[in-house]
């Protein structure tokens, strides 16, 4: 087992497990503590779905401000704003 | 007769083409948008990481237009594997008693795989950088939905009645 885990690189598995740690922290609705390989899969599994549904968001708001800057006045407030964002 | 009729249908024709426009406006607003908030988001990233370079050449090419977006996956496949340290992925079966722990790796790669598609630069990362760089792209996200619905508030704000939108995250199976 340990030979295996050290032939993937110099990082200890301890090291490791503090990787894991913050991607678990940064996860909704996530509390659990374990190192074993069970959950690293199943954490691995709620990463993936958390970025799609972070990916997914910023389309549909990417989407909904683009209705709202069709349904907006020209040379409002808010469109100078939208403006200046997109030239950035 | 005959002329009002031909003038009814050339009206309700340009009134089809004005709607289509207006469409096709729509998306490629949306577009830019999306661009926009993705160089903004690997221009908020720390110098040092791999996602925010990888996703600030993305948002460029998709900036110049169409015709170089299709170029940009490649691109960035390329640009990523240069001088990358690859990932070493040794097997050896060692007996049916580690058949078990065995297939666990190999759940544990599949996802491994997934995250590197969904990670801006992550196709050619070790698996522990790959994992930094999860984190803080995960944080960067959530930052960047924040600024956008705060936005989409404002503009409701100023053209329209404000509208209620609440979102829950659907509770995931055990």
């Amino acid at each position: 087992m340990s030979s295996r885990r050290s032939s993937r690189g110099s990082i200890s598995e301890e090291e490791i497990n503090e990787l894991i740690s913050k991607l678990q922290s940064l996860l909704p609705n996530s509390r659990r503590r374990g190192s074993s390989q069970a959950s690293t899969t199943k954490l691995l599994k709620e990463t993936c779905n958390y970025i799609k549904s972070l990916h997914r968001e910023v389309d549909d708001l990417s989407d909904r401000l683009s209705d709202l800057m069709a349904t907006m006045d020209h040379n409002s407030p808010g469109a100078e704003i939208i403006r200046s964002i997109l030239r950035s | 007769m005959d002329r009002r009729v031909v003038t009814v249908q050339a009206e309700e024709d340009e009134m089809v083409r004005q709607r289509q426009r207006q469409r096709q406006l729509v998306r490629e607003r949306g577009r830019r948008i999306k661009a926009a908030a993705e160089l903004g988001l690997a221009r908020s990233s720390s110098g040092g990481r791999q996602w925010g370079r990888a996703l600030g050449r993305r948002a460029l090419l998709l900036r110049k237009g169409p015709a170089t977006a299709a170029l940009s996956s490649s691109t960035l496949l390329l640009e990523t594997s240069a001088g990358q340290e690859e990932s070493k992925q040794g097997k050896a079966m060692e007996g049916e008693a580690e058949q078990e722990e065995e297939e666990e790796e190999v759940m544990v790669d599949e996802k491994v795989a997934v995250l590197r598609q969904l990670v801006p630069g992550g196709e050619a990362m070790a698996v522990e950088r790959l994992l930094d760089e999860t984190a803080d792209y995960i944080a960067a996200l959530r930052a960047q939905v924040g600024v956008m619905r705060a936005l989409a508030c404002l503009l409701s704000g100023l053209g329209s009645p404000p509208e209620k939108e609440i979102s829950v995250t659907p509770e995931k199976p055990i």
